[in-house]
C-alpha cells in the first residue's frame, strides 16, 4: 500500500494548523474589541511562560509548573477511576446477568446516575471525617468513584446481557464451573463493551478531578485555575482549560487505543502462556540431554 | 433397557395462548453403540429435538432418558456438535477444542490433554490454522472444528445437529468417510440430524424421517441393511440403497409433509413447506481431501 504523504501532512497538519491559526486570530480580534475582559493570545503567553517552559518546577504548593499540577491531577484521577472500575465491573456484571437485581436496584442507579460531582463531594467529606489528614482526599477519591463508574456499570451490563446464547450453551454442554464460566465466557464475550465504559469512565473521572479540586482548593489544574481566577490573574485560567483539554484528549485517545485492541489484550495471557511453554520445554530437553 | 429413550415428548414454544406444540409425541429408542439418523424439513423441529437429548431444552410433556435416567440438564457425556458450530470468537481452533478436553478429562496431566487436542485437529485436518480464530476461518472449517470439539469429548453419545449442512459436497463427502471412519472405531451411540437423506443412509444403521411442523411427529423408522464399510460410489448402485431412499422421500412427501396438529385458523395461511433435501450426484464425490486423498483423484485421473 502507498500512503499520500500530501493528503496525510494536509490532513493531519495543515487544515488543523488553519483552523487553530482562524481561532487565535478570531480570538485575538475580540480581545481587542468585543470582549475586552477576555486577555489576548499574546498576554497568555506571555504570562503562562514560566509554567508551561518550566512544567515540573515546585515554587510552592499552589505555584507550580503546568507538568507538576497535571501530574497531581492524574495521580488522583488514577485512584479514584481505579476505584470506580473496581466497584463498577462487577455491579455491571451482577447488572447483566440477574433479572431480580436489575428490577431492585436499576431505579437506584438511573437516580444516582446524573448527581453531579459537586453534590457527592460533601457527602464524602463528611464520611470520610474521620481520617484526619486525608479527608479531602478520600472524599476526592469516592466522589470521582461515584461519579464515574455508571458507564462502566451499563456497558459491563449491556455486553454481559448481549452474550449469544450459543456460548452460554457451550458453558453448559461442558458443564463449566461458575468461576470458570466467568472467565472463560462471560468476560471476553463482555469485554468489548466493558472497554468502551472504560473509556467513558476514564473522560468523567478527569471531569471530576477538575470540579473537586476548584471546589477543594486541592492542588491541581483544577485548584490552580480556581486560585489564580482568586487572585485576578485571568490569562492562567485559559491556560489551565486548554491543559484540561489537551489531557482529556490524549486520555480519551489512549483509552480508544486500548478498546480498539481489545482482541490483543485477551491473547496476551495466552501469547505469555505459549512462551513460557515454550521455554519450559526446551529446558524439559536440555534436562532429558543431561541426564541421557 | 434401551440406552436412550424418548417417551411421549412434545415440547413448543411461546407463552400459554399462542403455544402450539412444535414437536409431538415423540417416540425414539437408540440402543447403545447405533448410529441413527433423523432427517425433516427445515423449521420442523429437529434442533428442538436434539438440544432435549442434550439436556439444553426440557421437554414438556414426556420423558428423556440415558441409561434408565432421565435427562435433567446439559453435560458432556452428550456431547453436541451445534448446528451454529457455537465455536468462542476470543479462543484459537487449538483452544476451543483445549477447553472442551480439559473440561472433560479434568484428571488428565496437561500433556495429555495437548495431545489429545492434537490428535483431533489433526484428524480434521486443521492443524496449519491451529492458531487461527474463528472468524478467520471459513464456513466448512468452523464446522470441522465443532465437530471435532465433539468427537474429542470422547462422549456416551455424540449428538450431532447438521453437521455437514454448510459444507460443499467435496467437503462434505470428506468428512462423512471421516464421521463414518470414527464411528467404525469407536462405535460410539450417535444421533445426526441431517438433511440429507443420502448422508443419513451411508451413515446411519437406522434412519427416521421428522414429519414437518408444527406438531412434528417421527415417522417410521427404516433400517439401513446395507453393509459396512459402505462405499458411496457402489452403494448408489445397490437396489437397496434406492428402496430405502424411497421410502424415505415418499414418507417426507406424503404423511410426512402434513403438520402433525389439526389445521387449525391461523395455520391455513401458511405455505406448504419446501422438502429440504438435495439430489446429489454421489459418483462426484468420492474425493478425499484427507489421507491419500489426492492419490485417489490422481488414480482416477
Ligand atoms: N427459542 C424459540 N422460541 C420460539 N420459537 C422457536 C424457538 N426455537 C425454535 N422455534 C421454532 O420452532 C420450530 C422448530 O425450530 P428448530 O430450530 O428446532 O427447527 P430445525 O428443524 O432445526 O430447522 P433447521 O433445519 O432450519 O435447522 C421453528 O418453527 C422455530 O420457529
Ligand atoms: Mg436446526
Amino acid at each position: 500500500m502507498k500512503y499520500d504523504v500530501k493528503k496525510m501532512m494536509m490532513n493531519g497538519l495543515v487544515f488543523p494548523a488553519v483552523g487553530i491559526g482562524a481561532v487565535i486570530g478570531i480570538w485575538a480580534i475580540l480581545s481587542q474589541s468585543a470582549a475586552p475582559d477576555l486577555p489576548s493570545p499574546l498576554r497568555i503567553w506571555q504570562e503562562s511562560k514560566l509554567y508551561v517552559l518550566e512544567p515540573f518546577t515546585y515554587r510552592g504548593e499552589l505555584d507550580q509548573g503546568i507538568g507538576l499540577f497535571t501530574w497531581l491531577s492524574l495521580k488522583m484521577v488514577l485512584k479514584g477511576y481505579a476505584l470506580a472500575l473496581l466497584i463498577g465491573t462487577p455491579t455491571g456484571f451482577i447488572l447483566g446477568s440477574s433479572k431480580l437485581f436489575t428490577k431492585m436496584f436499576d431505579p437506584i442507579f438511573q437516580i444516582l446516575r446524573p448527581v453531579s460531582p459537586l453534590a457527592w463531594y460533601p457527602l464524602g467529606l463528611v464520611l470520610f471525617s474521620q481520617a484526619r489528614n486525608n479527608t479531602s482526599e478520600l472524599a476526592a477519591l469516592f466522589t470521582i468513584a461515584m461519579c464515574a463508574m455508571w458507564p462502566t456499570v451499563i456497558n459491563t451490563a449491556v455486553g454481559v446481557r448481549a452474550i449469544p446464547q450459543d456460548y452460554l450453551n457451550v458453558a453448559r454442554v461442558l458443564k463449566l464451573s461458575p468461576t470458570k464460566r466467568l472467565f472463560k465466557i462471560l468476560v471476553p464475550a463482555a469485554l468489548p463493551y466493558m472497554f468502551t465504559g472504560y473509556r467513558l469512565s476514564l473522560g468523567l473521572s478527569w471531569l471530576v478531578i477538575v470540579a473537586i479540586e476548584m471546589l477543594s482548593g486541592r492542588p491541581g489544574v483544577g485548584g490552580f485555575l480556581w486560585q489564580e481566577y482568586s487572585s485576578l490573574i485571568y490569562p492562567h485560567i485559559i491556560l489551565c482549560i486548554i491543559t484540561i483539554g489537551v489531557v482529556g484528549f490524549v486520555l480519551d485517545r489512549l483509552m480508544s487505543v486500548v478498546e480498539a485492541n481489545v482482541n490483543h489484550i485477551l491473547n496476551l495471557p495466552a501469547l505469555i502462556q505459549r512462551g513460557l511453554a515454550a521455554i519450559f520445554a526446551r529446558r524439559q530437553l536440555e534436562v532429558s540431554h543431561a541426564v541421557s | 433397557m434401551p440406552f436412550l429413550e424418548l417417551q411421549n415428548v412434545s415440547k413448543g414454544y411461546g407463552s400459554e395462548i399462542s403455544r402450539t406444540d412444535v414437536l409431538h409425541d415423540i417416540n425414539l429408542t437408540v440402543e447403545r453403540g447405533e448410529f441413527v439418523a433423523i432427517v425433516g424439513y427445515s423449521g420442523a423441529g429437529k434442533t428442538t429435538l436434539i438440544s432435549m437429548i442434550a439436556g439444553l431444552l426440557k421437554p414438556d410433556h414426556g420423558t428423556v432418558k440415558l441409561n434408565g435416567a432421565v435427562i435433567t440438564e446439559p453435560g458432556p457425556d452428550r456431547a453436541l456438535v451445534f448446528q451454529n458450530y457455537s465455536l468462542l470468537p476470543w479462543l484459537s481452533v487449538f483452544e476451543n477444542i483445549l477447553l472442551a478436553v480439559e473440561q472433560v478429562f479434568p484428571q488428565w496431566p496437561r500433556p495429555k490433554h495437548l495431545a489429545h487436542t492434537e490428535q483431533y485437529m489433526a484428524m480434521v485436518n486443521l492443524s496449519p490454522a491451529r492458531n487461527k480464530k474463528p472468524s478467520e476461518l471459513s464456513g466448512g472449517m468452523r464446522q470441522r472444528v465443532s465437530v471435532a470439539r465433539g468427537l474429542a469429548m470422547d462422549p456416551q453419545v455424540l449428538l450431532m445437529d447438521e453437521p455437514l449442512g454448510a459444507l460443499d459436497a467435496l467437503t462434505r463427502a470428506t468428512l462423512q468417510d471421516e464421521i463414518e471412519n470414527i464411528w467404525e472405531r469407536d462405535k460410539k451411540t450417535v444421533v445426526l440430524i441431517t438433511n440429507d437423506v443420502d448422508e443419513g443412509i451411508l451413515l446411519a444403521d437406522r434412519i427416521i424421517p421428522l414429519s414437518a411442523g408444527p406438531g412434528a411427529t417421527l415417522g417410521p423408522a427404516v433400517t439401513v441393511d446395507l453393509a459396512r464399510p459402505r462405499d458411496r460410489k457402489a452403494i448408489n448402485h445397490e437396489p437397496r440403497f434406492k428402496e430405502i431412499r424411497n421410502e424415505i422421500i415418499t414418507y417426507l412427501l406424503g404423511p410426512g409433509k402434513r403438520s402433525g396438529l389439526p389445521t387449525s385458523v391461523g395455520m391455513k395461511a401458511q405455505k406448504p413447506p419446501v422438502p429440504n433435501l438435495k439430489p446429489v450426484d454421489l459418483d462426484a464425490r468420492k474425493f478425499s481431501l484427507f489421507r491419500g486423498g489426492r492419490k485417489n483423484v490422481e488414480a482416477a485421473v
